[in-house]
């Protein structure tokens, strides 16, 4: 399993890039990140919406009470702040994942 | 039988009960769940299968609320978010703002309280500060004050006291002008004390004026009265030239430009109106409602002017000198007597010696010259009084005010998390509470300038001032006011911090145990002590208009009602009496008319003379003394005690009447008294014919003296009034007929006439002024007392809400708990209530000495004063105390 700091970590710019594509409610962008990890990242259902709220604090989501398939549910769009700081995550991952992978070209020992 | 809705709704009422679960939050999750479950009961789950994995692993509110925690951001206190924490300030303004008006937002009752309760107190002071400054700046709007002197003289008569008198003789500023080089300008003014009151004519109108001044053109070399209209520099040169006020100009011309027309004045024929004056401002110790000018009267032959004024045994001509820079007052002053001893006529055996004295000491510092030009003047110990009472008010405004914040940041620390209180820098802490009391601190200045600007006109008409708000524009003043603001800010903002910061980690978390020595004793003491003044002042407030309403409503010994009291200001007239008072009779609403010297509660002073038993050379006793006839008796409806009236059928013209009080001092049955007179040698020999019952013919300030009631014929006062005793119905055609009769005689004075009942009620006017003070104290006094209960109940609360809780479970109802909370309320009341009594009574005792007849303090006035107060308290703290009764208990115990 992933370790806590990474999830924690990752969190932020997946659910920026996950909206990117369109608005979500809670509950579909845990079963979309399931999917898109093939289960080896299973958000806790708690743990997701303090992240969601506090990234609609910080101006980068804005959110809608919707009538869908009978229920109200709550839907989390991305903003133009929220674009601009999905850049900026963007960069810091890229950074850091080029330093890794510049580190672990093929050394005999790693295997 | 498993019910999904009901499970479902159990679940999420568990949820809501976590503090830490935003609005919404609930909502949200439920949807999630929901979800959750559909997809499980797709998969082929029961329902019940389905709720429960689902609620497994949502999981429970806690541990929602501890990864709430873990992702937060947000530093708990400041509102600011944690990531970025290098921005400074500037890029935060706006979202301090944001935090600060979400604070209001979310505690509307307690903002409220505090932002007003801190701008009346601010308003009160400010208001305070304008009066007394604008008092200290009496005549300070002339810019040559401070070479200003005006001429007092010391007069010795010799076997009395030496007298000081605010006016000099005519000749002297003219020959001070011709002979010595030190003086710019002088002026001379005379008043109606001088030259006695005018009749003043436009139209058919007519006006009987005595607060006019005539004044030399150099009048505005002198002093810097403005002129809306007209030339200063020849305004007054020329003869019968009058500027009038803006008020004057409004009554007699009403909205005509009356520069260039004329006014009748006097027997002097057509003034011309040279200028309209814009005041006199409220700071002036020259109070008047139009100038005439000097030169008028300076070479009129006719009434003797011309002489008089040239003479120098003369007096009543107020001078005013301005010294030429770097010159002392005390060369000129020499130079004064030099003149006056050079020039007085040698034979007056009266001395008369002169001094300068400076502007600036007129308004404070001529309690003991009479007879001067002396308007709004005043003690300078009012002023010290005055001042300590701002202060005091604003002192007290401000602790209550910190004392509320820091009541109210104690419960909100506990509200918001204390664990992160307890991990919070002090900066971040101090910061928040620093930009929260300040900015409270500024809505509140504001506020109160809202106040004052409402208050202004009504404390204007109440102390008889012009004051406006423009008057603080001074870089000065401002720079005080602004730097108390910001001390009370910053100061109520320091001190919940460093009152928050006293408390160890583990004591904040365990609710109860937020006892800190020493605030408790001081904050209960203050409240006390609020609550005291608030009871005092409304006792005072009682007393003086039960007072006010007993000296209107007494019993003076004769009857004041519809007594219609005309002024004899003509000679014709008095000697006319007989037949005017005729006229008067024949109208039917007229029961009956008296002559007489003065009437009782006469404004001007009644006539004293000195009494003794006949003959015998024993003392002098003084008495007051009017001269009537027959009909004054019935007039006034008092009462003979004893022997007969004046009549007719008898030579009454060395007969009086004494009073009971006089009466007493010659053995209750006197015969023969002789009566002194007190400026000549005057002595009559008297014979008593009766014995009145005593009345008050002097306000009820004073006790009944002795009164010696003679025949208007007499060597002491001629007659000056009559009284018409008229019935209630139709008064305005009564008033019409007796002004008419009177005009008929004496053509050259308008009628002029008073109700002795209204007459009578100005006596108190200083007692009106007072109540009204005290009544506005009072109220200022309860708001900010109510201010610190307000504080105190809620702190009170706060730490007592475990309790309060167990309780409720233990089975206490609403009603009991708010019983519980009133309880210790009560006991402070209580406490001020038994301290306030004998405070206020002595107060007031002291302040009833000035009547001597009053009214006892009847304990009804202090009961009903803690009552008010009493219920004042209770509905302050009501709020509180019934949110707290009804709040679950639950949530109260739990911790956090």
């Amino acid at each position: 399993m992933v370790s806590k700091a990474l999830v924690a970590a990752s969190t932020k710019p997946m659910i920026l890039s996950i909206l990117r594509g369109g608005e979500n409610y809670g509950y579909q962008i845990i079963q979309r990140v399931k999917e898109l990890s093939g289960g080896k990242l299973e958000w806790a259902d708690g743990m997701l919406y303090p992240v969601l709220h506090r990234m609609e604090k910080d101006g980068l989501v804005t959110t809608q009470w919707k009538l869908t398939e009978g229920r109200m549910r709550k839907y989390y769009k991305i903003t133009v702040a929220g674009k601009k700081e999905l850049v900026q995550e963007r960069k810091q991952w890229l950074s850091v994942h080029n330093v890794l992978l510049e580190l672990w070209k093929p050394i005999p020992s790693f295997e | 039988m498993f019910n999904l809705e009901d499970e479902i709704n159990k679940w999420k009422k568990s949820l809501r009960k976590n503090p830490s679960l935003e609005d919404g939050y609930a909502e949200e999750l439920e949807s999630h769940l929901r979800d959750k479950i559909e997809d499980y009961t797709n998969k082929g789950m029961s329902k019940e299968e389905a709720f429960e994995k689902a609620k497994d692993e949502i999981g429970d509110a806690k541990k929602i609320g501890a990864e709430f925690f873990k992702t937060d951001t947000t530093n708990k206190i400041s509102g600011r978010s944690t990531l970025n924490k290098s921005h400074g300030i500037y890029p935060l303004l706006p979202n301090f703002f944001k935090i600060v008006f979400r604070t209001i937002k979310r505690n509307p009752g307690y903002s409220l309280i505090n932002i007003s309760g801190l701008a009346v107190g601010i308003a009160s002071c400010l208001l305070i500060f304008m009066y007394v400054l604008n008092e200290l700046n009496f005549d300070m709007f002339n810019k040559k004050a401070d070479r200003i002197y005006r001429i007092v003289e010391t007069r010795h008569v010799p076997g009395q006291a030496p007298q000081k008198y605010g006016y000099t003789m005519g000749p002297l500023a003219p020959a001070l002008m011709k002979n010595y080089p030190g003086i710019e300008y002088s002026v001379r003014l005379a008043n109606v004390l001088t030259t006695g009151r005018l009749t003043i004519e436009k139209g058919n109108r007519r006006y009987y004026e005595g607060d006019f001044l005539w004044a030399e053109n150099s009048f505005f070399n002198v002093f810097d009265y403005q002129l809306i209209e007209g030339d200063k520099k020849t305004a007054l040169i020329n003869p019968k030239s009058v500027i009038l006020t803006e008020s004057s100009a409004h009554k007699y011309f009403d909205n005509e430009d009356p520069l260039g027309k004329t006014l009748k004045i006097g027997k002097m024929g057509n003034f011309i109106i040279t200028g309209i004056l814009k005041g006199p401002p409220s700071n002036s110790h020259l109070d008047f409602s139009m100038l005439l000018s000097f030169s008028t009267i300076i070479n009129r032959k006719a009434e003797g002017w011309k002489p008089f004024i040239h003479w120098w045994g003369s007096w009543g001509f107020t001078t005013y000198l301005v010294l030429n820079k770097h010159v002392s007052p005390d060369i000129i002053e020499k130079d004064i007597n030099d003149l006056i001893s050079k020039n007085l006529p040698a034979n007056s055996p009266t001395i008369r010696k002169a001094y300068l004295q400076p502007l600036k000491d007129i308004h404070f510092g001529s309690s003991d010259i009479e007879f001067e030009l002396n308007a709004g003047e005043k003690n300078f110990e009012s002023i010290y009084i005055l001042s300590a009472i701002a202060l005091l008010i604003l002192l007290i405004a401000s602790i209550n005010y910190i004392n509320l914040s820091t009541a109210r940041a104690t419960i909100r620390a506990k509200e918001v998390g204390l664990r992160k209180v307890v991990g919070a820098r002090p900066f971040d802490l101090l910061t928040q509470f620093l930009n929260e009391s300040i900015f409270i601190t500024v809505i509140s200045s504001v506020l109160s300038l809202l106040i004052i600007w409402l208050a202004l006109p009504y404390f204007n008409q109440v102390s008889g001032k012009d004051l406006t708000l423009s008057s603080l524009l001074n870089w000065n003043y401002l720079l005080i006011i602004f730097g108390i603001i910001i001390t009370i800010g910053l100061f109520s903002g320091f001190y919940p911090a460093f009152y928050l910061s006293r408390f160890k980690p583990s004591q904040v978390l365990k609710s109860n145990s937020t006892k800190v020595k020493g605030g408790f004793k001081l904050r209960n003491g203050l409240v006390v002590a609020q609550f005291v003044l608030s009871i005092v002042m409304i006792v005072a407030t009682i007393v003086v208009s039960k007072q006010l309403e007993y000296v209107n409503n007494k019993k003076l010994g004769f009857n004041k009602e519809h007594l219609v009291i005309i002024d004899i200001n003509n000679g014709d007239v008095r000697r006319n009496f007989r037949s005017v008072k005729n006229e008067f009779e024949k109208y039917a609403s007229v029961s009956s008319v008296s002559v007489s010297s003065r009437i009782p509660g006469d404004w001007k002073d009644i006539t004293e003379i000195e009494i003794s038993p006949e003959n015998k050379n024993s003392e002098l006793t003084t008495a007051n003394y009017i001269g009537i006839d027959k009909d004054f008796l019935n007039t006034f409806k008092s009462k003979l005690k004893s022997g007969r009236n004046f009549s007719q059928f008898h030579d009454d013209s060395t007969s009086v009447l004494l009073n009971e009080t006089a009466a007493r001092l010659f053995g209750n049955t006197p015969s023969r008294i002789e009566l002194h007179a007190k400026n000549s040698d005057k002595i009559v020999n008297a014979r008593v014919i009766g014995i009145v019952k005593d009345f008050n013919f002097k306000s009820l300030h004073q006790k009944i003296g002795p009164l010696v009631l003679g025949y208007y014929n007499n060597p002491f006062r001629g007659i000056d009034y009559f009284s018409v005793r008229i019935s209630g119905k139709n008064i305005p055609a009564t008033l019409k007929y007796l002004k008419n009769v009177d005009e008929h005689f004496d053509p050259e004075h308008p009628a002029e006439y008073h109700f002795l009942d209204q007459q009578l009620e100005l006596t108190y006017k200083d007692e009106q002024r007072t109540e009204k003070i005290f009544g506005i104290a009072a109220i200022i006094a309860i708001i900010i007392a109510s201010m610190g209960m307000f504080a105190l109940s809620m702190y009170t609360v706060e730490r007592r809400i475990k309790e309060i809780g167990i309780r409720k479970v233990l089975g206490a109802t609403a009603g009991d708990i708010i019983k519980l909370l009133l309880k210790k309320f009560l006991k402070l009341i209580l406490l001020a209530f038994i301290i306030s009594i004998p405070l206020s009574w002595y107060i007031m005792n002291q302040w009833l000495k000035d009547f001597a007849y009053r009214i006892g303090m009847n304990p009804w006035i202090f009961i009903i004063a803690g009552l008010f107060t009493l219920i004042t308290t209770i509905i302050t703290i009501s709020w509180q105390s019934v949110r707290t009764a009804l709040m679950n208990p639950v949530n109260s115990i739990r911790n956090e």
